[in-house]
């Protein structure tokens, strides 16, 4: 007799097992949408900015773990995608009016189309994507930390272009008047629709593939996997959804500059992910939720807290000295984080007595690594690996 | 013609920095997978030192020797606490560690220096210029161009000359080996932490004494060129570093006055994209990875 | 155990939950050889690891002239006079030769005072030509450059700068052509005659027989026989048979 709820590496055979691996983690994304309209309720909307963001952040990390779950390599330039998504959404969301104000040089194209959620999404999930074909065709040959360096590379180039292109974007200046239609509707809705994507895309074949080229990419390709294309679909697919995540954050602003897209903002989805674990959709939720609750308190100790008789207040910047410290003890004592490789799975069929867990396709066993992958697996062909004894 | 005399003169300054860079960074990286992203606040924290040493009323080259001492220090201890226990994860492990290295840093930076912009003073004489057979020769760039002479000739004498420099050479080709002959690792990693500290104290000065102002931040360019130079070279050889930080100097010397005036800002974007580029075909860099240093 | 100068008691090791030593054990008499025999996988490069301090075992001693050295890290062993030539020779590629044979001297800095140790490294050097010629004539080229059989003398050659008392050598005729592999054998034969102690592994059963005075086999991480070698020799079929040991071709000369 199965479990109901449970933890699991792979899911079960069959298209009913795809529909099962799917359940886990889009009941866990309606379980924090349910939260948060909790959270909102209970708060009377005083901290709804912050339940806002809480919920791009998830959608964010979500994205990130489609990429780097499946492939192993460690992207740093994720924010790029942000930038874009959140550029091409709010430059065509700012009525027509102001935006011949703000960016009179602009092509007539982008000047006279207005647009607004969710086409905006939409435009700015796929502007990322657009953009992570092309870098992806460069980078994605190379290998492990040298991937992983080519990312934030491509974090550099998308801030200098962003800099650069005075007229469509305003240069280092902000860009003002997005039009505000970020709600949490449109925020959790959309983090349950990426989410059953994601678990879509992993137990698909285009993961599988992915994952092969991550788990031993000599035996993939001899079996006729293509590395190219393989890593291709989770990047472009994870910067689709880290664009959305941008579009959501610029019309929760409504005002921003290149410099809200730069190095900074890389800590907070890596330290989600990292916690959570990179192995599963699950995790990534989890490290989200972890890890907005953790630097919502530290916030709060920073502005100075009550605690008994005494008024606690931590000097600034400590949550960037907690975090990297989480950081680092996340990678030393328990790498894999919180989930590993383990993804919640939700097996209705285990209450009626059915369904057998015959794996679909077993999966290597985790090891201590980042990517619970077995050791080194995308650093194989890297010289470096001679260093394994 | 003088004009590429010139160029070439500034590009040699720029890449030396460079090369420095990428040598203090592979250094590391031959004898443990550590591509140190923590590697530019080592040089925030040699230039704030040096702040403090000229505040101090020290004169020039105390404050430069005070900040390669510091920074050696420095990059002992974070090397041994925070580095060391990662000795045998590889390469992503320990970037993403590093970033976390650099979180602690730059934190501790910001609570003893404050977040604000300080000025590094220095000497008139190093902001002249020389004016000879038509080219300008910024003391600066001399400066520069002379420090990493001599910091190549130096690690070159410890590397080849002598028995310490063997061990280190015999521990980054084969650590298991080496320690099978008797070579400490710890002691070899303490050693090579030792040089990439006393190696980024220097650049500190030099590249903020250019700049002329640092703050907590300003970790990131430092960094990102480093690891360009070291990628761009290839990992873990001296040669690579010193090949990877000059071209990279090149590059950008170059792009810089080749480019349209409109066009100049998309510098970095094109120096990084060109990267990218070389190392679509020669992965492993332009001198490529080889087994020891 | 009292008089041996090297016993490996009861030693249980692996990695990473996989466990390849199952409670082995062996001695080793001042100035024995003693070979070290099985198939692929039976754990014998293991077993050097874990007597060379690279590789912990999870239970069990390890003890060297009566002194118990599992605590003690690889990079010490050297020192006290346990030396190992790898597998596959472990050369140092972007080194000289001669600067192979100074790395193999580096424990020595720990034993005594710099002058001592510059005489032992002078020595060292002397004997090391002294027994393979050639090296002193390339000692200047990368060790990069020499033939296999060459490099497995350099390897030796460095393992003994060390002065060592016991020398363990884990296939030392890998990828070496017969006649090499001979060659290598001769010169361990001279090392025996100084006084050297040594422990062979080996895949080739008979050449090591005709070496050694005792062997034992391991058999998927344990020691399933152990015996004189003229007794083994006798017993040749059985060993190829049950072991799955391989015997070479009829043209070796021993």
């Amino acid at each position: 007799m199965n479990a109901v709820v449970a933890l699991h590496r792979d899911r079960p055979a069959g298209a009913a097992g795809l529909l099962v691996g799917l359940l886990g983690p889009l009941l866990l994304a309606a379980l924090i949408t349910g939260l948060a309209e909790l959270v909102q309720t209970m708060t009377q909307g005083t901290i709804s900015d912050i339940v806002l963001v809480f919920g791009i952040n998830a959608i964010m990390v979500v994205g990130f773990q489609a990429f780097v779950g499946n492939t192993g390599i460690v992207s740093f330039g994720h924010v790029a995608f942000m930038a874009l998504g959140a550029y091409a959404a709010g430059i065509l969301s700012v009525p027509i009016t102001l935006r011949a104000i703000e960016l009179p040089a602009l092509p007539a194209v982008l000047a006279q189309t207005e647009l607004d959620v969710p086409l905006t999404l939409l435009l700015g999930g796929t502007a990322a994507a657009l953009g992570a074909l092309v870098a992806g065709i460069a980078i994605l040959r190379l290998s492990g930390a040298a991937a992983s360096i080519a990312t934030l590379g491509l974090l550099v180039i998308v801030n200098n272009l962003l800099v650069q292109a005075h007229s469509i974007t305003r240069g280092p200046q902000s860009l003002y008047g997005v039009a505000q239609s970020t709600t949490d509707g449109w925020v959790f809705g959309s983090l349950i629709v990426v989410v059953a994507l994601s678990a879509l895309l992993k137990w698909s074949s285009w993961g599988l593939r992915a994952r092969a080229i991550r788990d031993d990419p000599v035996a993939a390709e001899a079996s006729g996997v293509r590395r190219l294309p393989a890593r291709l679909i989770p990047f472009m697919f994870s910067a689709f959804v880290t664009g959305v995540g941008g579009a959501l954050y610029a019309q929760d602003l409504t005002a921003f500059s290149p410099d809200s897209f730069f190095v900074p903002q890389i800590v907070g989805v890596l330290v989600m992910a990292i916690i959570g674990g990179l192995g599963s959709i699950s995790g990534a939720l989890v490290g989200a939720s972890a890890i907005s609750i953790l630097t919502e308190m530290l916030r709060r100790l920073e502005s100075g807290v009550g605690l008994g008789p005494l008024n606690v207040q931590a000097p600034t910047g400590i949550s960037e000295l907690i975090l990297g410290l989480l950081l680092i003890a996340t990678l030393r004592w328990r790498p894999e984080g919180i989930l590993g490789p383990l993804e919640l799975e939700v097996d209705p069929r285990a209450l009626f007595g059915a369904g057998s867990r015959t794996s679909a396709r077993p999966e290597q066993p985790a090891t201590g690594d980042v990517t619970s992958a077995p050791a080194t697996a995308a650093e194989r062909d890297d010289v470096r690996s001679r260093r394994e004894p | 013609m003088i004009l590429i005399l010139q160029r070439i003169l500034d590009a040699l300054s720029v890449g030396s920095t460079y090369a420095l860079l990428a040598l203090g960074l592979t250094l590391v990286y031959s004898v443990m997978n550590l591509i140190n992203f923590a590697y530019g606040m080592m040089l925030v924290w040699s230039a704030f030192i040096a702040i403090v040493l000229v505040n101090a009323s020290l004169p020039a080259p105390f404050v430069v020797l005070g900040c390669i001492l510091s920074s050696a220090l420095l990059s002992v201890g974070v090397g041994r606490v925070a580095f060391q226990p990662f000795l045998t994860a590889p390469p992503v492990t320990l970037l993403i560690t590093s970033f976390g290295v650099e979180l602690v840093l730059q934190y501790a930076a910001i609570f003893v220096f404050g977040e604000n912009p300080r000025i590094l003073q220095v000497p008139a004489v190093f902001s002249e210029v020389i004016h000879a057979a038509g080219l300008r020769l910024p003391i600066s760039e001399l400066t520069t161009i002379v420090a990493a002479l001599l910091v190549f000739g130096l690690l070159y004498i410890v590397l080849n000359r002598t028995r310490f420099g063997l061990q280190i050479r015999a521990a980054a080709e084969l650590p298991d080996i080496a320690r099978l002959m008797g070579v400490s690792p710890t002691v070899v990693l303490m050693a090579v932490f030792a040089i990439s500290g006393a190696i980024a104290g220097l650049v500190g000065v030099l590249w903020f004494a250019q700049v002329g102002a640092v703050t907590p931040r300003s970790d990131i360019d430092p960094t990102f060129k480093a690891f360009i130079a070291i990628v761009l070279g290839g990992l873990g050889n001296v040669r690579g570093a010193i090949v990877g930080g000059l071209v990279l100097g090149a590059l950008e010397v170059f792009l810089n006055a080749a480019l349209p005036s409109g066009a100049i800002g998309y510098t970095d974007a094109i120096v990084f994209a060109a990267v990218i580029a070389i190392l679509l075909f020669r992965p492993a860099g332009l001198v490529g990875v080889s087994a020891g240093l | 155990m009292s008089g041996s100068v090297l016993a490996v008691s009861a030693v249980v090791a692996g990695y990473a939950g996989n466990t390849v030593l199952k409670e082995v054990s062996l001695e080793l008499s001042p100035g024995e050889a003693v070979a070290v025999l099985g198939a692929n996988g039976a754990g014998k490069s293991t077993l050097m690891k874990c007597v060379a301090g690279l590789l912990r075992p999870w239970q069990g001693r390890i003890s060297f002239e009566g002194r118990d050295i599992t605590a003690v890290p690889a990079e010490r062993r050297a020192g006290l006079g346990l030396v190992l030539v790898p597998e596959g020779r472990g050369l140092f590629t972007t080194l000289t030769i001669e600067e192979n044979l100074l790395v193999g001297a580096t424990c020595l800095n720990r034993r005594t005072s710099a002058s001592e140790v510059s005489r032992m490294v002078a020595a060292g050097l002397e004997r090391a030509y002294d027994l393979f010629p050639v090296l002193k004539s390339r000692r200047h080229d990368l060790a990069s450059k020499l033939s296999g059989g060459q490099q497995q003398m350099l390897a030796i050659a460095r393992a003994l700068m060390a002065h060592p008392k016991v020398l363990l050598l884990d296939e030392p005729c890998l990828g070496l052509a017969p006649k090499i592999g001979n060659d290598v054998y001769s010169a361990l034969r001279v090392l025996r005659q100084q006084g050297l102690s040594l422990v062979v592994v080996e895949e080739s059963t008979r050449r090591a027989l005709g070496f050694v005075d005792r062997a034992c086999v391991l058999k998927l991480g344990r020691k399933v026989l152990e015996d004189s070698a003229a007794k083994l020799t006798r017993d040749e079929q059985l060993l190829e048979a049950y072991f799955g040991l391989t015997t070479e071709a009829r043209d070796i000369t021993l």
